[in-house]
């Protein structure tokens, strides 16, 4: 009897311990709707896409925005050149701002590609919705992702004398499979306006005078006779903070008036072939403006022999005179006496 | 008594031995579940860190004898005797090593000394950097940088190869606002 208790016993034992086992194997085989091991991948894939969107915001539209911005400031001087006609300044600022965003963004001037106005291809390939269709076009392959760009607006200004500050109004959307990043940015970058041809000269010499934009080292309180002579044979600018000279942007549009921030003014130099020998001033934004009329001049014209000697007929009036920290040896206009 | 005793012990010697056997066949059957992957996680932060390490330096943040400012390569290798006799290599200490790998790329359409230039560049940032046992490659836009010939017997072998990407573009002209890329770069990385 017992026996028989005790074999009934250790069957129900058995039982138990074959259902906990069972209990055990279930419990930890692996599931195959285990999501979990998926996510590493779906997280690097997230992140990789967002150092995109980063460095699309924070670098590359930028520099594509500067790179552009230069080749559209090279292409809107050449076009003033003209070489094929006559050459032209714009007409105000809005002009000028208008044509330099449609050069930019399409490489067109009034509707026309700006490369039909010189020799060389300047704009082709390289407006701003070229390069913006480049990165697309790499993230796509690179990511997988798909970029939607709207350039809303374009803005050009100067703030400084020796930078033009350009701005983008972008709207972009970047999507992947797994996310999707909607942004609206503004999109700020400076270009130098060193090594820019003036278009001031280049206009009013036909293009014969082609004066770069050179910054001059000498500071305001440093000029002298010497320094002056090798400002002006190096066609150098500098800016006077008193000054009453037009900025770079104001060049391209023939306003000669006082900038408050940003004037630049250069000298120029008799001896170049495209010079006559006026009775105005010599400071660049004089020359080309003022009327000549040495009986009643708009302002004393003076001469100072060290310089005459070098540049003869160069002529200063008497506020650059004294900018320029110069001493007069013969008042020219209105005659003495 | 004592028979009924005797009987017992062995129905219990049985019944364990049975237990035993139940409890190891459960056992060899959970861990034959496991599946043994080899680990992802070496090649990925190796493929990451080199991709990095080429995108976030300088070439004037870079010490190495051959690269860096005033490094042989630009001393060098413009001159005869160099890898591109006759070409003006001219060091920019801004431009991060990515970059330069780009601008050799895009140069290497108009002289192809600049993949070799290019190959010699990666070799000497990287030489003793990789455990012997990783392989490693350097593409852009489908073309092989380094090394020399790809690698498909080894990569073929794998179970597991890491990729990382970047885009590489930058200004290669300030004078003219030309650009280069933007280029699909990518490393890969194995074991």
């Amino acid at each position: 009897m017992a026996i028989k208790q005790f074999g009934k016993k250790g069957m129900f034992l058995t039982l138990i311990s074959i259902s906990i086992i069972a209990a055990v194997i279930i419990i930890f085989t692996p599931s195959g709707l285990d999501l979990s091991k998926n996510m590493p991948v779906i997280k690097t894939r997230v992140s990789n896409v967002n150092e995109y969107v980063l460095d699309l915001e924070n670098v590359y539209l930028e520099n594509a925005l500067k790179a552009t911005g230069r080749k559209t400031l090279i292409g809107l001087i050449k076009w003033m050149e003209n070489p094929l006609g006559t050459a032209r300044f714009f007409t105000n600022f809005k002009g000028f701002e208008d044509s330099f965003s449609e050069v930019l963004l399409y490489g067109q001037i009034e509707g026309a590609d700006i490369d039909e106005y010189y020799e060389g291809a300047i704009m082709d390939g390289n407006t701003y919705i070229n390069l913006i269709d480049d990165i697309k076009t790499t993230a796509e392959q690179t990511f997988n992702v798909e970029t939607i760009f709207t350039v809303n607006d374009i803005k050009v200004e100067q703030t400084r004398p020796w930078f033009v500050d350009v701005e983008a109004d972008i709207t972009f959307r970047v999507s992947s499979e797994t996310a999707s990043w909607n942004k609206n940015v503004l999109i700020k970058t400076e270009i130098s306006v060193e090594n820019f041809d003036d278009p001031y000269y280049l206009v009013n010499t036909g293009g014969s005078y082609i004066n770069k934009i050179r910054k001059s080292d000498t500071k305001f309180d440093e000029w002298s006779d010497e320094k002056v002579i090798d400002f002006i044979e190096d066609g150098n600018y500098t800016h006077f903070e008193d000054g009453q000279a037009p900025s770079f942007l104001m060049r391209f549009y023939n306003d000669i008036s006082a900038s408050s921030c940003c004037g630049i003014e250069s000298l120029v130099n008799p001896n170049n072939p495209s010079i006559s020998n006026k009775d105005v001033s010599y400071v660049d934004y004089l020359y080309w403006s003022s009327v000549e009329n040495c009986a009643n001049p708009p302002y004393t014209l003076l001469r100072v022999d060290k310089i005459h000697t070098e540049f003869p007929n160069f002529k200063f009036d008497l506020n650059h005179l004294a900018k320029y920290k110069l001493s007069a040896d013969e008042q020219i206009c209105p005659p003495p006496g | 008594m004592k028979k009924r005793l005797d009987k017992r012990g062995y129905f219990f010697l049985i019944d364990s031995i049975l237990a035993l056997g139940v409890l190891a066949v459960g056992a060899f059957l959970i861990f034959t579940f496991y599946v043994s992957v080899p680990s992802k996680e070496e090649p990925s932060i190796l493929s990451d860190d080199l991709m990095d390490f080429f995108a976030n330096n300088k070439i004037k943040d870079v010490n190495n004898e051959y690269v860096g400012l005033g490094g042989t390569l630009w001393e060098t290798e413009g001159q005869p005797g160099g890898i591109c006799n006759g070409e003006e290599l001219i060091a920019n200490g801004e431009n991060t090593l990515l970059q330069q790998v780009a601008i050799f790329y895009e140069k290497s359409s108009g002289n192809s000394c600049y993949l070799n230039l290019v190959k010699k560049f990666i070799l000497k940032l990287t030489e003793n950097t990789l455990p012997t046992q990783y392989g490693f490659e350097f593409w852009m836009d489908d073309q092989l940088l380094y090394p020399e010939t790809e690698q498909t017997v080894s990569k073929s072998k794998t179970k597991v190869l890491i990729p990382s990407k970047k885009i590489a573009y930058g200004i290669m002209n300030q004078e003219t606002g030309d650009m280069f890329g933007p280029y699909n770069a990518e490393v890969l990385v194995w074991q």
